[in-house]
Parts: C-alpha cells; structure tokens; sequence
C-alpha cells in the first residue's frame, strides 16, 4: 500500500514534470489527434489478428466483430452531437451507461478500449493484447490526455464494454456450445468432406439472438433445386456447371477464387504430414476493406466505425439467415457428389468449408455487407483490395462496393464450392438482410437520418 | 568351441560397463557396423514433399558366405547400403564396395529381402526403391550371390527390376511348385485418402499397387529364372490406394498352403490374402477379422499362445503416455468413422492390434487387454521367444524424427507456415521415443520390459531383425537407425542364465534349399512350440537366421517335427538341447494325412427356430452429448421367456424399439417359433420385458419397461402391462411413470404371496449421468399396482432379487454405470434409498447381473457383467476411474468429463479441442495443446467449481463372480478370457453336464467412443465350473458358439439358447442334453 502510494506519487511528479515541459493540450486538440481512426483502425486489425490464431468459424467470427465494434461504436457515439446509441434499435439492446455530465472525456479513447475490452473477452488468446496495449494506450498520453480524462475514459470504455457484454451474454451463444450435427446419409444431404472431414461448423446458429432481423428466417431464400442426378435435371445442370467450370478453370477465374477464399483454417493433408492455412474469415475481410475505403475517402474516426459497426450487424444477421436455411436444406456439396458419381479424382480449386451448401455464405453475407457500405460510403466507389495480400491472395481492383461482393459470390462456383443457385439466392437474401439494417438500425439522430 | 563362446563372452563382458539388463547395447566403434541412415533434407526432398520420407531403411540379418555366422545387410534411404561380415565375437567387416552391394547412387532405398533366388544355395540380397525419384532410378535390385563375397544385379533378367514405389519383398513358394514367388508390397505417392475414393478400389496403378511375381522355374531350366507378374489372375489387390507398409507369410489355416497378410496406411484396410490352392488368393480380412489398425505400419504373425494357431500384431501409431495422446491427433470423429465405413472401408482405429487365431481360423483382438496397443509412431514387428522361457516376446521399433502431426503446430505455428521449406520442419517439434520390448506373461497378456530388458533410451529405429549374432543360444536385435549408427543389442539371455534352447537349420529341397516355408514344432514335456520359416519380418527387414526354440527349464524329451512346403514330414525323438540342429528334407517322408479331428457332440448345435432381425437407427448420440461415452440410443434387445400359452413349451418376447415393436415368439412342437405383434408397443423404446402371473390366473403377463436415451416425449417412456388370456393379451393400466427405466424383475417384496415389481432407473434421457428414479410397484393380487418410488439409485443397468441376509425378505441386488453393486435390503415388505448396502471395492461400468449357485451351498451367488479390461480405461480402488460432472458453465446442459488413468497418473479421456467445444471457456485456459497435455481434472476447473460438481467412479472392470457367504459378497475372479469385452448377457446351466453350474457370458460393445475402442472380443464364453471357484474356458471348437456382434440378451427358452444381437438376426442354438 504504502510503496504503491509513493508510486503513484513518483509517477504523478514524473508525470507532472513532462507535462510541465509542454503546454497542456486542449479537449479539441488532443481529441482531434486521438481521434485518429488508425488507432481504431490498428485495434480492429489486432482482433482480426487474435480471431486468425484462435481459428474462429465465420459465423462466431463475425459475433465477435459485431460485439466489438457495438462497444467501439457506443462509446464514441457521445463524442458527435448526430449520433446516438442503439440502445432499443438493435434487438433486445438496451442505452449504454451515459457519461457523467460536464465531466470532460476523450470518447476515441473510451471506444478503442470498449473494442479491445469486449475483444479481449471473447477471444482466447489474450496475451496478443497484452502485447499489443501497453504501447498503444501510451499514444494517448502523449496525444496529451490528461491523466484525469486518461482514466476517466478508460472507465467509460469498460462500462461500455461490460454492457455490450451483457447483453452478449444472453443471446444463446453458450447454449449452442456442445452439439454436433446429425449427418443423415440421406440422398442428398450433406456428409463431412475431405480432406479433413471435419464436423459441420455451428449447427444450432440461428439460435443465436438476430441483430436487425426480427427472425432468423425472416429472409428464408427459396427452397435449393431439389437433388436429382436424372441427366438435364435443374440441380444435375447446376451440378454438371461446377464440374465444367473447375475442370477448365482460367488463371483469372483461379485468382477471383482463391482472393475470396476466406476459409479461415484451410487444412493442407499429405499423408500423415498435415498443417494449417489460416487466414480472415469473410467477416474479417470485409471490415479489411471498409478500412481500405474509408482510409482512402479520408472519412473521420466517427463515420469509420459507424460503418464497422453497420457491417458487422450485416455480416452477423447474414450468417444467421444464411445458416439457418443451410442447416434447413443440408445440401450436398458438389465436391462429394461429383466424387461419388462422375469422377473420384477431382478435387474443387477451393478446400470445400466444413457446413452444408445452400446458400453461399459468402454471397449471403458480402452482399449484406456491400448493401449497407454503398449505402454509407456511396455508389461507385472503386478502391483496390490489397488486404489479402499479406496471407498470399493477391491484389484486386474493382469499379464498386457492389461489384466486389458480386465476384466474391460468383468466386465460389470458380472455387467448385457451390452451385449456381447458392450464388443467386444467396446474394438476394443479403440484399434483404442489409436493406433491412439499414432501415432498422439508425446511427444518427433522427433528423440527420432523415436524408 | 563352446569355451572360446564363454571365453569371448567373459571378455565382451569385463570390456563393457556392467549392467543387469537382458540385453545390452554393443558400441559400434567396437562391433565395426558403423552404418547410420543419414538424412539428408533439402528444399526438393523433404518430408512435405515426400510423405514417407521419414520412414526409414531395412536390416538383413542372414549367412551370406555359408560361414555359419549371421552377417548384416542394411539400406539407407539416401546413403549407401551396407554389408557387414560376421567375423565372431560381435565383430564385423565392411565389405560393401568389394561386393558391390552398395545399391544405386541416387536410389531411395527401403527394404531389404535374403532369399535364395536363384537356388543355388547362396542366400541373395533383394533390395526395394521408392522416393521421389525417376522410374529408372527406382527399379528394385536383386543382388546374387557370386559364392565369393561379391554379387551382381540380376533384377532386369530375373523380371524382378519392378519400379513402382516399393517397400518390401517377401519370398516364398505360394504354389507348393518348389521354388519361391516374390510378393512385392508398394506403395502410393500422392494423398489417396479420400474417403470416396472407394470408387477406385478396383483399379490397377503400376507403381502404387502390390504384386505377386511367379517364379517360372523349372527343374531344366535352372540357369534362367524369370519372374512374371501374375497379380491379377492371382486376385491381389494393386489400386491405387495401397500403402503397403508390411507383408506376413504364414499358413494361417494350416491348410498347408501360405497365406498373406498385408498391412495398409491411412484409409485402404488390410488385406487377409487366403490361398485359394489353386494359385489365386481371396481377401478374407472381413470373415476373419473384426476390426484394423488405421495406419497399419510392420506386422509380424506367429504363435503368442503356443496353440499351433498363427496370431497376428499389426502396428499403429497411438502413443502410450497421456500427454502424447493428448499432443498428436487421436481421432474419435464418430461420423467421420461412420462416412468411411458407409464408403466401403473397414473398421480401422488407431493403434496396434494383437489379433489372436481362434480355432475356427477367425480372429479375437485383445491388443489392449494384451497391454501392447500404445508404443507410438512405430514401424517394425518382430515376434520371437527372446528370453528363451518358450514363449514368443514382441520387439517394437518406433520413432519419427518430428512430430510432424502435432496439434499445436498444425494449428498455432502461424508463422511457420511463412518460412522456406526447411525452417518449417525444422520447428515441428521432436520427440525421441524408445522401442519397446514386451515380455509374454504366458497367459495373452505382456510386460513392458523396456528398462529391465536394456531399451531404456529414446531413438528412432525403423527397420529391426533379429538372429543369434554369437551363436551362442540366444537372439540378437539389431535396429536400423535414423541419423545415428544402427544398433546391435546383444542378448545376454545365455551369459547370464544359462537356459535351454534349440537352434534349428534347415536343409531344404533343390529350389528351396532354405527350407522357406517349413514348419517346425518343437514339443517338451508341457510345451508345444510352432514356428514357420518365413524369414521376412518386422518391418523393410528380414531374419534369416535359425529358427530358435527356448525351452526354459524344460529340456526333458524333446521332440522336433518338421513339416516341408511339400507336405513331407520328419520327427525327431528325443533330441538333445543347446545344439544346431539340421533338418534335412531328404530325411522327410511323405507325411499322414492329417487326422480328421474327431469332435464331440458340440455343447451349442446352432438352429434357426427364430426369425428376427434387430433394426438399429443410425442417430448419434455424440452431437447431442459431445463427451457421451457410448451411443445409448441403441438398446437391446432383451428378451422374456415364459410359457404363454399353457402348451408347456416355453416361449419368448423380444423387446423392440421404434423401428420395430415389440414380439411374442410361440414356440412350436414342430418347425421354426411363430411370430405374432401386440398392441399398443409402436413408437416405444423397450427396454427389458418380463412374463409373470400378476393376477393370480397362472397364465404369464406381460410387464414391459419402455424408455430410450433419445426419447424425449414423457409419454412413450411409461411402462406397460398387458394381462393374458389364454394367449391374448390385454392391455391393463399403470401408474403413471416417465423414466428410462432399464430392467424390471418380480419380487415378493411384502409376503403376501403375489408378484410385485422392481424396476430399475437408467440414464435420464439425453442427460447422461443423471439417472432416473428406480421404483417398485406393489401388487393387490389382482394386478392393481401402486407405485413406490426409491428415488435415483444411479444409472442402473440390471437388478437380481435374492435374500442376501436369509432374513426371509426378498432383497434386490442393483448394478449400473459408474456405480457399486448395491444391495437394496428389504425390511419386512420395505424397500427404501436409505436401507443400502453399496460394495465401493465394487464401483463398475456393470450391464448385466444374473444370480446362480455357483458353489453348490444351497444359496445363489451372482454373476456382475461388467465393462472388462480390452480397452484403453483402467481403475481399480486406488486410482478409480472419475467422472466429473456439473453445469460448469451454466448454460443448461451438464457438462461431465471422465478420466482414468495412464501410466499412473489420471488425465481426462478427452482432447484439448473436445473439452473446450463442451466448455468453450477452457480454450482460454488452455491456449495450446501443451498447456492441455498434462492437464488433470483439477487444472480444468477452480477449487471451488470442483467441490460443487459431483463425481461417479469405478473401481473394478473385470466381469466376476460373487460368491454369497454369510450375508455377504465375496468376489472371485473368472478367467482372463471373461475381460475381452463388455458382457452383456449371462446364462449360468451345466452345460457340460458334469453336474455344476457353468456360465455362458456374451457381449462385446462396437459403440463407444472410438478411443475406448470398438470391443469386439468375445464370442460366447463358456465356462466349465471346476469347483472350489476355478472356472475353465472351454474351446469353442468343443462348444459349437462362435458370435460376432454385439450380443445384448441370451436366454433359455427351453432345449434352445436364443441370442439377441444388436442390429443382426437373433440366433438359436439347440442345447446339448437339454429338454424343451
């Protein structure tokens, strides 16, 4: 007690003693320097880092990315007079704890740790954080928070992040922990797949409690083209397409696939010798490019993680809708009925992911995400995606939001992972889904919505 | 000569460090084999690139210059082979570049073959070729001997120049024509693992599939030996799935003729190759073996239980200490196992098999009963009597220079990934293993010697041979080693204890002049040695040396017998021990035929009185309760026998499930037991029935327990009762219940002279270990029942009534999962939870117990089935198995985790992955799979957490007897054989009629957790009561009873055994002597 006393004091004096040294800064210029949405911007990226080790399924990557930038987002909405909590917006959500009135706050500090805090607690690996913290709050302090706002604002994020906490504790996540499953055998449905055979990925998700959407099914696509071999039948034509297209698959067809790809733990099998690819999950990977894009519209740290947040509820109802009617239809991935039936040796360009394949999560949730960014960040806005770059992807440049999640649909039938109907379905259903969170969860306040 | 022996021993002796074990590692300095298989990995030739590139090379032991002493032949993968010249005293020369044995510069070698290829007397050096290189660079090598230490490659002209991936060759004469065929096992390049690769099952890949080369000699044409490849007409498999990695010659059916056995890595199951004696073999693997290693490496057959039946030991890769198991990959994915037998496979699991030949040529695979299921990555197999007690031992070689399957690098090595090539391998991990050595305890069980017997230090041994280096009465191991000099490991067997042995040279006929193919019994007066001349063994190796008899101290009127290829045969009669003994064919004589085995009336004689056929859904209960132990949906089915209808022949119902109700069977005068449905039982899952009369008329009822592990409507559990009418049955309500009962017996529990009823709780449905409550229903005597309950006893399988304490009340035995025998005492017409006697000692997984006075004193003991010793668990009182059990994470289901113990210590049965998909929170705690590896119980949960949570154990696995003596039970062993598998289903009768009651014990369980194993070992046990608690198997080649399946009921039904298996047509068997 005694030695952290004279600690504390120590630090105070030292600290005293630098800020002595320089004019202490104003609220608006060093909210204005921590407001930078870089710092934000490196938190997200280390979560995306933490979600690639830990091996997070989409579906469960995309839950944290959307609890994370909820807290990122409520507390830093105070910070801007037009935006508001979404408190009695998003399902079953309630207002986050208020500041306390006339105390003075840096709110960009409070929304990096409110996302780092709820970051922290739902992934697994924490000692990436530990490493990644300490110099990163630091900035703060020399962005000149004082030490009273300094910990004034840390308190606030971690009230923000207990709440969304909360309120993530009840949306059936832990109760859809422990189960598996059924494979059936029926004709049709969808058995484990090589190479590694893995365990169908998150069977009970659409027990987990919707964003925007009423119901998990509120945007149930039609039902999949009924499984029939008979030579010219719908689903044989669809399936006889996969098999054409992977067999006479183009470099420029290969590189859309493999961008996309997305899988977020890629098992490479050779005999007993096996390792791991690991990369982004779809989710992470569109949060990659709202990054790109607003870094390159220059969009301040407010609009930036409104977008995040906007995206994430997207991507997050998505995946429910999606895997609610994936695990209603359980269809067959055309990797094993092509195997079984035309030709035991092909092998799809892409790893097929371990769930059934109606309707592609990919097409479900990127037109989800691209519905609600052109809504946010405009029409036509052509940027470069490099962000797969570093797990070996390569670079594409695309004319729109919405032209890049129509090839990350149409990359799926390239990578011999879907059928044709998964893709057009799919991306319907997304538009629905962003459509929807866009009219249902309002950032701003009302009269600035109305636009 | 026999002091120069002692002589040079004395002095080997003084020069090494003293030390006590049985055998001793030689120092290469010394010995001069110098030889090391160095590894050289680059950028091309790695082992991402080349899957087998860790898998070492071979060792030859065998006379190469006919001195008399066993020389050495080794391969290295990317060094040159080596040929060593024993030069006595466990000395030896270099000769390789004289003889010019060094194989192709370039070549990736693997294994090596010594046969006498071309008949002249002269053993011959085969040599193998795979890698990642060209086909000219990969034709195999046959070496003839040049009678003067040199040798010339004649492959191309012999036709043997074969350029698939090969692994090893084995010679032997499979056409009895005289001369010896080349079986070639090969292998594949490219990952053939997909499951639905079945489809390719019946094609032909050059250099992927095995081959059967005939030897086209004639007795003219000796000079011009071709070998042609006769693999199709001869029905070997050569698909492009094959991972050969191990090719057994024996005769397994001792039909004269050899048989092959092949074992397969990763997906393509073994083959069983039964010689058809018409120059074709049939794959007999599914007839005659029940389940597989997964990725079957060396195998090696001979006779482990000295019955003249040939057993077989393929080896695996589980490793035996926890934290490795918990480390490497274990796979237990039910519906991965289930997509892979659906796709034509066989059952394959992932750890060394010990299949022992039962008289009728199937076999019975006790490998973890044995104690020999777990030694790590391992490759070679011998099977030899090395402490020279008349016993064979096993020698395991394992190892593999990085885990390269090691979870955490698999999964968590992010950067690795990055790196080029070589740093990648460089940072999987290493662990260093030792090879294993068991020792035969005589009875089908082992002892790990590996620290008493000298091989207590990890190394990476693949290939392994052995031979009586000092022809001094003992045998040798010799180890080719990765990156470290090959060993020799001396025995010290005769130095140290002089024993008795016998060492036998044969002298074969012109083509065969080893004699490859003989086989030798050598007879003492209590034992019965076998031994077959197929010199290839252990794994890319061969051990062409004498075949060595150990006679322990059994020396006394030896007997020799020697049966040739040809069937000639030769005896030898009181033989001298510690000799070389040669056999000489030209000394044979055309032999008997073999004697007709005369048997005896058979005690069982099978009949088909029944037609039934039990139908099994193909749910899993493991996506509900990921951590379940078994699939408890799959009940029964069990059986009632009563005479329903007044005919005086017995009769029987056979509980159904909801896929078949249950049925009466009537029993005939004449012709098969006629079938008839009853109302009311569709939908239900019944699991235990009895007919009794519970209205007083005399004519049997019908009481059925319904319930089911996933039946979750509370209504179709209730149980039912039907009262019968001169054979039609009415339907007569019940209290209102909803448990998953499991068994009911009739009691008298009040005196008053009718039936009442005990019912049994078993597992509450789908909340495996919570049980439901037991309860009794008291009877007016006129089958108005009113309902007791006793509250949850455990999860009880089975109950027997019987007065215990001779009080005049009749008390209920219970038994169940993870509970004690439990006495429930009745007290003058009560009985209550709290009124209990619970035998802890006793604490079993039980499924069945059956009363039986085993001792003739008038009261009846019991017979408890329990879960048996052939799997991976162990628990006996001082370190039970535990299952703990709580909501730990309070999300509405209970979360419960059983452990048991390994190698001392007890660890959770579950991986890292497994635990932490039923808790999610554990993955914070463990990050890594080495933060799980060592983890106990108490490391999964806090202090607090733990005192909350509740915990079952067991302390006893073996099925026994109970021995009622003075109110109390005293248990009695039965013989090892009754632990094979979980028993299931007890009849206790005098079956051989000698006037004492004999036990008849089935069961078996092929759906638990594939990690504890599908337990398929028994097939009807039938025990001879001897008396004073001795009970003796009795072969079941004397009792007629061979049954595969898992076995859940067996009753009497007057002169018939009815047999109820789970998921296949019940059986009848017609009981010798008995009357209807």
């Amino acid at each position: 007690m005694k030695s952290s006393l004279r600690f504390g004091y120590l630090l105070a004096l030292l600290l005293v003693g630098i800020a002595g040294c320089r004019k202490p800064a104003s609220p608006a210029e060093y909210n204005a320097k921590a407001a930078n949405p870089e710092y934000y911007n490196a938190a997200l990226n280390k979560l995306t880092e933490v979600i690639i080790h830990d091996i997070f399924s989409p579906p469960v990557a995309s839950r944290i990315y959307s609890y994370a930038n909820l807290a990122g987002y409520e507390a830093l909405a105070p910070f801007d007079a037009q935006y508001e909590s979404l408190g009695g917006k998003l399902k079953r959500f309630q207002a986050s704890p208020k500041p306390e009135p006339g105390k003075e706050y840096c709110f960009p500090l409070a929304s990096t740790r409110a996302f780092l805090t709820v970051a922290r607690a739902l992934t697994f690996s924490v000692d990436f954080y530990d490493q990644f913290e300490k110099p990163f709050y630091e900035q703060y302090k020399k962005d000149g928070v004082p030490d009273e706002v300094y910990e004034r604002s840390m308190a606030y994020g971690e009230s923000i992040a207990k709440h969304v906490l909360d309120y993530g504790a009840k949306d059936n996540y832990k109760q859809t922990r422990g189960f598996k499953h059924t494979v059936t055998n029926e004709e049709g449905t969808w058995v484990p797949t090589p190479p590694a055979y893995m365990d169908a990925a998150e069977p009970q998700w659409n027990k987990i409690r919707c964003w925007a959407m009423d119901t998990c099914n509120q945007f149930r696509p039609p039902r999949p083209l009924p499984y029939n071999l008979t030579k010219g039948s719908p689903y044989e034509k669809e399936l006889d397409e996969v098999y054409q297209t992977g067999k006479n698959l183009d470099k420029q067809k290969q590189d859309i696939a493999y961008f996309w790809d997305d899988n977020s733990f890629v098992m490479n099998v050779a005999g007993h010798v096996m390792y791991a690819s690991k990369k982004m999950t779809p989710a992470g990977h569109w949060l990659a490019i709202i990054q790109t894009i607003t870094k390159k519209k220059k969009l301040d740290m407010m609009h930036t993680v409104e977008a995040y947040a906007l995206a994430s509820f997207a991507l997050s109802d998505g995946f429910i809708s999606c895997w609610d009617e994936k695990y209603r239809s359980k269809t067959i991935r055309p990797e094993t009925v092509i195997n079984k039936y035309i030709d035991p040796k092909w092998t799809p360009f892409l790893q097929t992911p371990p769930f059934p394949e109606y309707p592609s999560g990919h097409s479900v949730i990127s037109t989800a995400a691209a519905t609600v960014l052109t809504e946010l960040l405009g029409e036509n806005v052509a940027f470069t995606d490099s962000t797969e770059f570093k797990y070996g992807h390569g670079v594409r440049s695309f004319t729109s939001i919405r032209q890049a999640a129509d090839e990350a649909s149409i990359s799926r039938m390239y990578g011999g992972i879907h059928y044709r109907s998964a893709l057009v379905n799919g991306q319907i259903e997304g538009e629905k889904v962003g459509k929807w969170v866009i009219e249902k969860i309002h950032t701003r306040k009302a009269i600035v919505a109305n636009r | 000569m026999k002091t120069w022996f002692i002589l040079s021993s004395l002095l080997a002796l003084t020069a090494c460090t003293k030390t006590d074990t049985l055998f001793e590692k030689t120092d290469s300095k010394a010995t001069g084999v110098t030889f090391v298989n160095q590894l050289h990995e680059t950028e091309q030739e790695n082992v991402l690139a080349f899957e087998y590139f860790y898998n070492g090379a071979g060792v030859a032991a065998g006379d190469l210059n006919n001195d008399g002493r066993v020389d050495l032949y080794f391969t290295g993968n990317q060094v040159d082979n080596k040929l060593f010249i024993n030069k006595g005293n466990f000395t030896f020369d270099d000769i390789t570049v004289k003889a010019g044995v060094s194989g192709r510069s370039g070549g990736w070698k693997t294994g090596v073959t010594l046969a006498d290829v071309n008949a002249d007397g002269w053993l011959d050096i085969y040599v193998c070729y795979s890698g990642l290189r060209s086909d000219p660079l990969r034709r195999n090598q046959l070496f003839i001997n040049n009678h003067n230490l040199t040798f010339t490659d004649r492959a191309a002209e012999y036709g043997l120049d074969d350029a698939g991936y090969s692994v090893q060759a084995n010679f032997f004469d499979y056409d009895l024509d005289g001369d010896l065929d080349c079986f070639l096992i090969n292998h594949n390049l490219k990952n053939y693992q997909r499951k639905e690769a079945a489809i390719v099952r019946n094609e032909r890949d050059y250099n992927a599939g095995d081959k059967l080369f005939r030897n086209n000699r004639t007795p003219d044409s000796s000079s011009t030996i071709r070998f042609t490849d006769v693999s199709e007409q001869a029905g070997i498999k050569g698909n492009p799935m094959g991972f050969g990695l191990g090719v057994s010659v024996s005769d397994l059916n001792n039909d004269g003729y050899p048989d092959v056995y092949v074992t397969n890595d990763f997906v393509e199951d073994d083959y069983c190759y039964m010689n058809q004696r018409n120059g074709t073999f049939r794959d007999e693997l599914r007839n005659r073996v029940e389940h597989t290693s997964y990725s079957a490496m060396g195998a090696d057959v001979a006779d482990l239980n000295n019955d003249d039946r040939p057993d077989i030991m393929t080896l695996d890769m589980l490793p035996e200490s926890n934290a490795r198991q918990k480390l490497l990959p274990w796979p237990d994915n039910w519906n991965v196992y289930q997509a892979q037998l659906k796709n034509g496979f066989w059952h394959q699991n992932m750890r060394n098999m010990l299949q022992i030949q039962q008289p009728n040529g199937q076999f019975t695979e006790i490998g973890q009963l044995s104690g020999v299921s777990g030694t790590d990555w391992s490759w070679g197999v011998v099977l030899a009597d090395f402490d020279l007690d008349g016993y064979k031992d096993i020698f395991v070689s394992n190892g593999i220079p990085h885990d390269f399957t090691d979870n955490d690098f698999i999964k968590f090595s992010d950067e690795a990934t990055s790196l080029p090539v070589l740093d990648q391998i460089r940072q999987m991990p290493s662990t260093p293993t030792k090879n294993y050595i068991f020792r035969n305890n005589h009875n089908l069980t082992f002892t790990n010697k590996q620290a008493a017997w000298g091989f207590d230090e990890p190394t990476i041994s693949n290939g392994c041979a052995y031979a009586d280096l000092d022809n001094d009465g003992d045998l040798e191991i010799i180890t080719n080693n990765l990156n470290e000099p090959a060993r020799i490991y001396r025995n010290k067997q005769q130095e140290t204890t002089s024993t008795d042995y016998l060492a036998i040279q044969l002298k074969g006929p012109t083509a065969n002049m080893f004699g490859v193919g003989a086989k030798v019994t050598v007879e003492t007066d209590s034992l019965k040695q076998v031994q077959e001349y197929f010199p290839t063994r252990g794994f890319e190796s061969c051990s062409h040396g004498d075949l060595l008899f150990g006679l322990g101290n059994e020396s006394k009127a030896i007997r020799v017998t020697v049966r040739w290829p040809d069937g000639k045969t030769q005896m030898l009669n009181n033989v001298q021990p510690n000799q070389r003994l040669l056999l000489d064919y030209r000394q044979a004589r055309v032999g008997n035929a073999p004697k007709a085995v005369t048997v005896d009336k058979l005690l069982f004689e099978p009949v088909s009185e029944i037609d039934y056929t039990h139908k099994v859904d193909s749910t899993s209960n493991f996506d509900g309760q990921i951590l379940l132990p078994m699939q408890y949906s799959v009940a029964g089915p069990r059986m009632a026998v009563g005479d329903i209808n007044g005919d005086g022949l017995s009769d029987l119902f056979i509980c159904g499930n909801t896929r078949q109700p249950g049925q009466l069977f009537y029993q005939m005068p004449t012709g098969p037991f006629e079938a008839k449905t009853i109302s009311d039982l569709a939908g239900k899952v019944s699991m235990d029935a009895v007919l009794a009369d519970f209205n007083g008329d005399k004519q049997p009822d019908l009481y059925v327990v319904n319930g089911g592990y996933s039946i979750r409507e509370d209504e179709k559990r209730q149980d039912q009762l039907w009262l019968n009418n001169k054979g039609i049955f009415a339907p007569k309500s019940l209290p209102n219940e909803t448990e998953n009962g499991s068994c009911v017996k009739t009691i008298d529990i009040d005196r008053d002279g009718d039936l009442d009823l005990f019912v049994g709780g078993s597992i509450r449905s789908l909340r495996f270990p919570a049980a439901d409550e037991s309860f009794v229903l008291i009877n007016d005597g006129k089958a108005n029942f009113t309902k007791q309950p006793l509250g949850q006893l455990g999860m009880v399988s089975d109950a027997a009534v019987l007065d215990i304490d001779k009080d005049g009340w009749q008390d209920v035995v219970i038994v169940g999962e993870w509970m004690p025998v439990t006495v429930l005492l009745n007290h003058e017409g009560k009985l209550s939870s709290t009124n209990i006697k619970a035998y802890e000692n006793l604490a079993g997984w039980w499924n069945r117990v059956e009363k039986a006075d085993l001792d003739g004193d008038g009261d009846e003991d019991l017979v408890v089935g329990n879960l048996g010793l052939n799997t991976q668990i162990r628990a006996n009182e001082e370190q039970p198995a535990t299952l703990t059990y709580d909501d730990f994470d309070q999300n509405g289901t209970l979360d419960f985790f059983m452990s048991y113990v390994v190698q001392g210590k007890t660890y959770p049965a579950y991986s890292r992955d497994e635990i932490c998909e039923q808790v999610p929170s554990l993955r914070k705690r463990f990050t890594t799979y080495k933060a799980y590896a060592n983890a106990t119980i108490e490391n999964c949960f806090d202090e607090q957490q733990l005192r909350q949570a509740k915990t079952k154990q067991i302390t006893e696995l073996q099925t026994l007897v109970l021995e009622n003596k003075d109110g109390d039970f005293v248990p009695r062993s039965l013989p090892l054989a009754a632990q094979y598998a979980p028993v299931f289903g007890i009849l206790a009768d005098d079956f051989d009629h000698n006037g004492t009651t004999d036990l008849l014990l089935m069961g078996n369980n092929s759906r638990m957790r594939l990690r504890i194993g599908k337990v398929d070992a028994n097939h009807g046990l039938v025990l001879s009561n001897k008396g004073k608690w001795q009970f003796d198997e009795i072969s079941s080649s004397k009792t007629g009873l061979y049954v595969r399946g898992d076995v859940r009921d067996v009753k009497k039904v007057g002169a018939y055994v009815a047999i109820g298996i789970s998921g296949q047509n019940a059986l009848t068997f017609k009981q010798q002597g008995a009357k209807r």
